[in-house]
């Protein structure tokens, strides 16, 4: 869903850039309290530079209806005490990813049909071996480099992170990974999406049978007393309603319940 | 590695891309034509285009074209990054 955006400081490249999406740009600290008045629930705010945020907390404290809604990004590193403060009044905080998508591509993705399947933002947790990505809403999803790489044999090198094809890509050096692969697998509401742009032919039982078991990287064999003909038949939508036994065999096997069987 | 497939060069100023990612969605196999933030994957078993949003008249001609004249080289490139799910399938049924 698309949000309305409030440019917070007087970026002008951000500014520029964010302009289709016909934000509420207020450049002049002394007229946010006008910006603060749309309270919108769906606001994303965008404040460019790190300096304006402790007159943003102190006019959220002073505001007479109390803080505004929605979301806030920061595309710089913030005071983790004022981040605090800034966490307790947002739904959302984004502050200071290691990659961000240029002004121009992030006003793409924040001005897009559905801004939650693209990815804005991106850091490294070396430590735990994993990504941290944020979507369009500022949703963060934590991925490990393994569930990253999943069963390519190339080398995911994170030290070279960085995002293409306007939030669509994840780049880790010369490794390149669909963001919606990622969404595919963990995100019941990107399916649905994703499944309503499928041609209707491909929205049956049996073609979201085959894609789960391929994401998973099973055989049509290798499920526990189900013939691999019995499950070549219900791809093929030759058994429209597969007995409650077979779709619990299916559904343990592919590690999901059996009523979301249908949904990939 | 990616696999790009080479464009001409007004396509690719006009920020069109074609490419297979080293981590995709499986099934179907197929390429990705990329276009700012939008999207649309050509499937490589059947040569059409797995879904209706964005509608893929939205996609420039000459580019329906070439996926069709270079699917040989699509297909290798698929079949080499997802062998277990090669566009030709390899279920026993």
């Amino acid at each position: 869903m698309r949000t309305e955006v409030i440019l917070l400081g007087g970026d002008g490249r951000a500014a520029a850039a964010l302009r289709p999406l016909h934000p509420a740009v207020c450049g002049d600290p002394r007229r946010w309290e006008e910006v603060f008045g749309r309270r919108a629930m769906e606001s994303t705010w965008i404040v460019p530079s790190g300096s304006l945020l402790p007159g943003l907390l102190r006019l959220i404290e002073e505001a007479p209806l109390g803080p505004p809604r929605g979301r806030l990004l920061l595309p710089e590193p913030a005071d983790p005490g004022l981040l605090a403060a800034l966490a307790a009044a947002f739904d959302r905080v984004l502050a200071g990813p290691e990659v961000l998508l240029g002004w121009e591509d992030l006003a793409g993705a924040l001005g897009s049909r559905d801004p939650e399947d693209l990815c804005i933002a991106a850091r490294r947790l070396p430590r735990h071996g994993a990504l941290v990505l944020w979507r369009g809403d500022l949703r963060p999803m934590l991925v490990s480099l393994e569930d990253a790489r999943g069963r390519s044999p190339g080398r995911p090198d994170p030290r070279r992170l960085g995002l293409d094809d306007g939030g669509q890509t994840i780049v880790l050096g010369d490794f390149e990974v669909a963001f919606d692969a990622l969404l595919y697998e963990r995100d019941p509401g990107f399916r649905r999406r994703a499944r309503r742009r499928m041609h209707s032919a491909d929205r049956t039982f049996g073609g979201s049978l085959r894609r789960l078991r391929l994401q998973r990287g099973l055989r049509q064999g290798d499920f526990p007393g189900l013939a691999a003909k019995t499950v070549a038949r219900i791809e093929r939508g030759e058994i429209l309603r597969p007995q409650a036994r077979t779709l619990a065999v299916l559904a343990s096997a592919l590690g999901v319940a059996a009523e979301d069987l249908g949904g990939y | 590695m990616p696999f790009h497939l080479e464009l001409p060069e007004a396509l690719r100023l006009q920020g069109w891309k074609v490419k297979i990612r080293d981590r995709e969605r499986l099934e179907q196999p197929h390429a990705t034509v990329l276009h700012g933030c939008r999207a649309w994957r050509f499937g490589l078993r059947d040569r059409r285009f797995l879904d209706d949003s964005p509608h893929p008249r939205e996609v420039p001609e000459e580019i329906h074209r070439i996926l069709r004249s270079r699917r040989g080289a699509l297909q290798e490139a698929w079949d080499r990054m997802y062998p277990e799910n090669p566009v030709g399938g390899r279920d026993e049924n």
